[in-house]
């Protein structure tokens, strides 16, 4: 029980860490997916083929390390009532930030010709990223030692 | 559920009977994490889990929790 337990420990300081950088990872990939990012990071640097599949692989890393927990008995105990409130509490923000990425997207398409694929991913990175990256922080903050 | 108002004399009944956030949590059925937050006032429990605590602390929910400036 015990090990199971320090099992468990592990896996609830592990999460914010692997949500921030799963976050992170995958604003880079999809912000080098941008039309003006294309041009910004020009073919002379190679940066955006440099980003792009490092991004992807540690967006595919950290999803595997943050749902191979889900998979088995471990998901109740790791599952408790602050993890919910945290996560609940993320996708309520999540889905206001959203919402004013939906905002701005309407003045960007109505104001300038940027591409709808590029606001269309820039409401995507936003809605995506934001909750997750409030889930982790909370997370976090309720993580101290004792 | 954050909240300034609510107080609460976890860490004083836990140390009463050697337990630690570890072992209260395992006890109650929630992470570690949990106990360390609602201690540091950071997450305030729901009902079922402060009657928890105060079942397995063996002290009234009432002197485990209290409100700031005797509110209500």
């Amino acid at each position: 029980m015990e090990e199971h337990m320090s099992r468990l420990e592990v896996l609830s300081k592990q999460r914010p860490v692997l949500l921030l950088l799963s976050a992170l990872a995958f604003a880079a990939w999809q912000g080098t997916e941008l039309g003006f990012m294309h041009s910004e990071i020009s073919d002379e640097t190679g940066l955006a083929r440099f980003i792009a599949p490092v991004a992807i692989t540690v967006w595919i890393c950290t999803s595997v390390g943050l749902l191979a927990p889900f998979i088995g008995r471990r998901k109740l105990a790791s599952e408790d009532e602050m993890t919910r409130y945290n996560r609940l509490t993320a996708f309520n923000w999540g889905y206001g930030i959203a919402m004013i990425a939906v905002g701005a997207a309407l003045i960007l398409a109505s104001r300038t010709d940027w591409p709808a694929i590029d606001i269309v991913r820039l409401i995507l990175i936003a809605g995506v990223v934001a909750p997750m990256l409030r889930f982790a922080l909370m997370e976090l903050r309720s993580s101290d030692g004792e | 559920m954050e909240s300034e108002r609510l107080g609460n004399w976890l860490k004083m009944h836990r140390a009463r009977l050697n337990l630690t956030q570890g072992e209260l949590a395992e006890r109650v059925g929630v992470t570690r994490k949990t106990i360390n937050s609602v201690e540091n006032g950071i997450f305030v429990p729901s009902t079922v889990l402060a009657l928890k605590l105060s079942r397995v602390l063996q002290t009234p929910v009432d002197d485990l929790f209290y409100l700031h400036n005797d509110e209500l």
